[in-house]
């Protein structure tokens, strides 16, 4: 279980990684893959339609983590390779760098995940990602006119969000 | 990247002709171990396990180097296979043009390392979380790749590698990292 130890909230954001404006995008999907938010604030390149790439994105994370947990070199009880798994079970990943972008990864207990696509050379973004659930927590989850599973429609939520992955990376 | 001399060549050809046992009559070349010597030097963690796909995700060279609960060997063909695939489509999602797939997958227990060449062939190391130097080992396993493989002419291009040289140099090259790191 790689959830956050305690239940201690982070009140204050982390300290920033990297300086200038390096954020992409960010996804928040629901446990039902249903993509709750998008954000883009520096796309240049689109392949595929919205709900396509949204797909495409649940895909990849479904079967990185499942390939991870098969891959686990610590554990000697694995599983079947494709065997669906309950959030924290198993071996998770938190990023994945390639040479044009960097992707951090954070599962929630009750099956969110959350997405930041950042500039390659951005440091450990868990600590954010962590802040950005809060950010969801507070903003979303105990707005009492949002019906769960339904995509995000906060211009207060997404306003703070911006500021903050201006502000990080 | 080395050349073969005559004689290094002449002992890979009496190898190939009469089976000979390998380890009897192979010497490794000075440069692996000074190789070695400059990872150890940075302080090289262990190294779980090595993977080589060829340009269509087929697994065509595992090794692992003790990892707890070993994989079948149908597991690593459909671990290396979804990596094809993973690796592929990173590249489609990439907010910038220009993308040429996974180099680095951080995972809560290990660290994946990916390199392709050129051509297409892939190689990636499972290791420990933090290690270094993997990238340059990488490189090193592809210069023994084009060195010990492809120049083999018992060698059928894409196909499973099954090359005695290749085999012994880089165990020997991997586990003398493996050794300083439990002396340690």
């Amino acid at each position: 279980m790689q959830f956050f130890g305690g239940s201690e909230i982070s009140p204050s954001p982390p300290p920033p990684t990297a300086s200038g404006n390096n954020g992409h995008m960010l996804y928040v999907f629901n446990r039902n893959g249903i993509c709750l938010l998008y954000r883009e604030w520096n796309r240049p390149l689109h392949t595929l339609n919205a709900q396509q790439d949204h797909k495409l994105m649940f895909g990849l994370l479904f079967s990185l983590k499942s390939l991870t947990a098969k891959m686990d070199p610590t554990s000697a009880e694995k599983g079947n390779l494709g065997v669906p798994q309950l959030p924290g079970q198993g071996c998770s990943f938190h990023s994945f760098r390639t040479n044009t972008y960097k992707l951090s990864f954070m599962e929630t207990p009750s099956g969110i995940k959350i997405i930041l696509v950042t500039h390659p050379r951005t440091g450990d973004l868990r600590d954010s990602l962590k802040y950005i659930y809060n950010l969801y927590v507070e903003y979303v989850v105990k707005n009492p006119l949002y019906t769960p599973g339904s995509p995000i429609r906060s211009e207060l939520f997404n306003t703070t969000l911006d500021q903050y992955v201006r502000g990080i990376a | 990247m080395v050349s073969f001399n005559s004689s290094e060549f002449a002992k890979f050809k009496i190898i190939k002709s009469f089976n000979i046992e390998a380890a009897t009559v192979i010497q490794v070349p000075r440069w692996v171990f000074r190789f070695s010597k400059r990872l150890l030097g940075f302080g090289m963690a262990a190294i779980y396990s090595l993977y080589i796909i060829n340009k269509s995700g087929g697994l065509i060279y595992y090794k692992d180097y003790g990892s707890a609960g070993r994989m079948d060997t149908n597991d690593t063909l459909r671990v290396a296979s979804l990596w094809h695939s993973m690796h592929a489509i990173s590249q489609q999602l990439s907010p910038v043009s220009g993308c040429s797939g996974i180099e680095l997958l951080q995972a809560d227990t290990f660290d994946l390392h990916c390199f392709q060449s050129l051509t297409g062939t892939k190689f990636f190391a499972v290791c420990e979380p933090g290690t270094q130097q993997i990238e340059s080992l990488l490189k090193f396993v592809y210069e023994l790749y084009t060195d010990y493989v492809l120049k083999n002419p018992f060698y059928e291009i894409e196909m499973p590698i099954r090359c005695e040289l290749f085999d012994i140099i880089l165990t020997q090259s991997v586990q003398k990292d493996r050794v300083a790191l439990l002396g340690q």
